[in-house]
């Protein structure tokens, strides 16, 4: 048994076979989710590279998940250290798959998104890493018709996300060539410089990095908020992921100078201005879009941390993600990001069903008909914008003790920007709660929906109260 | 191969990406499309086997079969086309014998925006040559040229069909740069695949304002 061939072929394959069956709707939705769920308990409990007893008896044979698969001369390699990062993966889109059945999804979600689930995981594993970005692309190309479901008109954002990710695309593949060139010629400067200019432009367009998140607003205006999301949620995850990988293989990046403190001041400007805009917005849709691109610029300031720590940038005493186990603190920060996103666009899905659209004009009173969705979208937007006792609040205070102990602009910035979700959150509320004529309270959500919101909300709470109970957690999860 | 080829499949592509901006007509776009990777294909092969170099070729013409088809099965002609073609009130003009090579104000300023790219792409080209010591200076210019149109193209038409001609040539352009560094069987399948899938996913966005869910 080969481990790429269950993590990879496998999801693919079983995408494809129930794609063909988009409409039997409820053998998509069992099969799918099955799949998913059980491609994260194998990587839970199967060890990757070592025997397995099948039974008691030492008569019968073992199994051995084998760690590589080698197609064309170039390696897909899963380890048992990556084991962890497939059950984040396997158990994330089921969880996903599962809130899409609540609502009016696509019929093409539930396929796409366990292929998708299936080509991260094949980006993460390629060797040479570099090839990744191709496969990042076929994910890509497979998000378009999620973003776009049949029957509604295409939207621009769609076509630009499209735009910036194969553009993207190309500069990683070129610049991944370039890095070999590096490699053979560590001291040409110029070459170092025009290897990081590639990269980084590529890393810019790949991660929907300011100025190139311009889509991410305008997708979540008009596509269904809930599929949107997940496009939301997984691209930037892996392409973090990538990230992490480059910089590990390829330390000498971190000495091309400004590098590390771009990361910093790119991730500053995107909290800052994706909550400042925010503000001003009178869609729910783009509020939450908005929201998205401060939760990239929370990723750039992670990783511009973790790399000042690695380097010795900044003292290691003041920088305390540095003091942290990094993948631990990585899905610390993923953990309630997932959730945030998946409440919040799980809670305007049902609140465009009851409203038939996002704009604050038609959303007007829609607390007296969907008032458990809007409970959840303020609490799940709190969270996001750091509020104590809310999920988001542990990761985001050590963040921003970090940024702090750097510069205080930065952390004035940082508290602008999360500043400015609020304010977006509260003039939502107004506009949900300012009562039509004869509008009176009724619970229109379905018993599916009120309990995934209520079972989600109950997690958000209580990981905000006690976050102890999350990290040890995480802590069994990587030991 | 002899340099009159390579020089004219440099040409080919010039003239076949400048057309393709200027042009609205889809069927006429497709089957420049179409002569776009037949050049692609002589100046990839250049730096590749014959054998692995008509994939590309392939690729490229089963991309431009798959958004031939889907637009031929759109009721719905793309709405900037239809407006270009007939507009409002249009004047009384006497019937012209080739009315796809009719230029417009539009037009001109396309092809003036063309020959600036080209000209950049000229300058440009020693330089990278001079970077990548391993590809000839025709493939850099076809390379650089065929980018250049690409963006200029994702720059001047917001339509799905057009978008994905774009990222199609700018893809193009690449691939003739990067087939110079780069012989892996691997990379060459996933470019190809990501072509296919491009085309895929531009017949679905052309289709899918009329599909209905599930189909």
């Amino acid at each position: 048994m080969n481990a790429p061939l269950i993590w990879i072929v496998f999801p693919i394959l079983v995408a494809g076979v129930i794609y063909t069956l988009r409409n039997s709707t409820r053998l998509v939705k069992v099969v799918g989710i099955s799949v998913c769920l059980f491609l994260a308990l194998f990587a839970w409990q199967i060890p990757i590279g070592s025997a397995i007893p099948l039974g008691g008896l030492r008569a019968l044979p073992t199994l051995q998940l084998s760690e590589s698969l080698t197609v064309f001369g170039r390696q897909f390699i899963l380890t048992d250290a990556g084991r962890p990062v497939l059950v984040i993966i396997y158990l994330g889109t089921a969880l996903w798959l599962i809130g899409s059945t609540v609502i009016d999804a696509s019929r093409l979600f539930i396929p796409l998104g366990l292929a998708i689930a299936a080509l991260l995981t094949a980006a993460i594993s390629v060797q040479p890493f570099l090839y990744a970005a191709l496969l990042i692309q076929m994910a890509v190309l497979l998000c378009v018709p999620i973003l776009s479901p049949p029957g509604s008109p295409v939207p621009r954002g769609v076509l630009r996300f499209l735009v910036f990710e194969t553009l993207g695309m190309i500069l990683m593949v070129f610049a991944g060539w370039l890095i070999n060139r590096v490699e053979i010629n560590p001291n040409d400067q110029q070459l170092i410089l025009r290897t990081a200019i590639m990269l980084g432009l590529g890393f810019l367009m790949t991660m929907s990095i300011f100025p190139f998140s311009a889509w991410i607003p305008m997708v979540a205006e008009v596509a269904q908020p809930y599929t949107a999301a997940f496009v939301f949620f997984t691209l930037p995850e892996v392409a973090t992921l990538f990230a992490f990988n480059l910089f590990g293989s390829s330390s000498w990046i971190l000495t091309v100078p400004g590098m590390i403190n771009s990361f910093l001041v790119v991730g500053l400007v995107m909290i800052f201005g994706g909550g400042f805009l925010a503000i001003f917005q009178d869609n729910l849709g783009r509020i939450f879009g908005y929201a998205v691109i401060t939760e990239i610029g929370l990723f750039l300031v992670t990783i511009g941390q973790v790399l000042s720590g690695a380097q010795g940038a900044i003292a290691s005493d003041t920088n305390l993600i540095a003091q942290l186990p990094l993948a631990e603190f990585f899905f610390a920060l993923l953990l309630p990001r997932g959730l945030n996103l998946a409440i919040w666009a799980l809670a305007l899905a049902i609140i465009q069903s009851v409203a038939k659209d996002l704009n604050f004009s038609a959303v007007r009173g829609a607390a007296f008909r969907a008032p458990v969705a809007v409970i959840s979208l303020c609490l799940a937007s709190f969270s996001l914008a750091g509020f104590p006792l809310l999920a988001g609040y542990p990761v985001r205070a050590v963040l921003g003790i970090g940024i702090a102990a750097q510069s205080a602009v930065y952390a004035a910035l940082t508290l602008v920007g999360y500043f400015g979700i609020i304010v977006a959150t509260l003039r939502s509320i107004a506009i949900l709660v300012s009562r039509k004529e004869e509008e009176t309270w009724r619970i229109s959500e379905s018993r599916a929906q009120l309990f995934l919101l209520g079972v989600g909300g109950l997690v958000l709470v209580f990981t905000g109260l006690f976050p102890q109970f999350f990290l040890s957690g995480l802590n069994t999860l990587f030991p | 191969m002899s340099d009159v080829i390579v020089s004219i499949s440099v040409i080919l592509l010039a003239i076949t990406s400048i057309l393709m901006i200027v042009i609205t007509d889809w069927r006429v776009r497709i089957g420049l499309l179409a002569i776009q990777y037949f050049g692609e294909f002589f100046l990839i092969s250049l730096s590749w086997p014959v054998a692995m170099a008509v994939s590309k070729l392939v690729a490229g013409w089963m991309a431009g079969a798959v958004l031939g088809m889907a637009l031929a099965s759109n009721p719905i002609v793309p709405q900037e086309e239809a407006a270009r073609q007939k507009p409002a009130n249009p004047p009384a003009r006497p019937a012209r014998r080739f009315p796809i090579l009719r230029l417009h104000p539009a037009s001109i300023f396309y092809l003036l925006s063309a020959l600036l790219v080209g000209l950049f792409a000229l300058s440009v080209t020693p330089v990278v040559q001079s970077w990548i010591p391993e590809i000839q200076s025709e493939q850099v210019l076809a390379g650089l040229l065929l980018i250049g149109m690409g963006i200029l193209q994702l720059g001047f038409r917001g339509d799905p069909f057009s978008t994905i001609l774009g990222l199609l040539t700018v893809l193009s352009g690449f691939e003739i740069i990067y087939a110079a560094v780069e012989l892996s069987t691997l990379v060459a399948g996933l470019l190809a695949a990501i072509n296919l899938s491009l085309a895929l996913v531009g017949a679905f966005l052309i289709l899918a304002p009329q599909l209905r869910e599930g189909e």
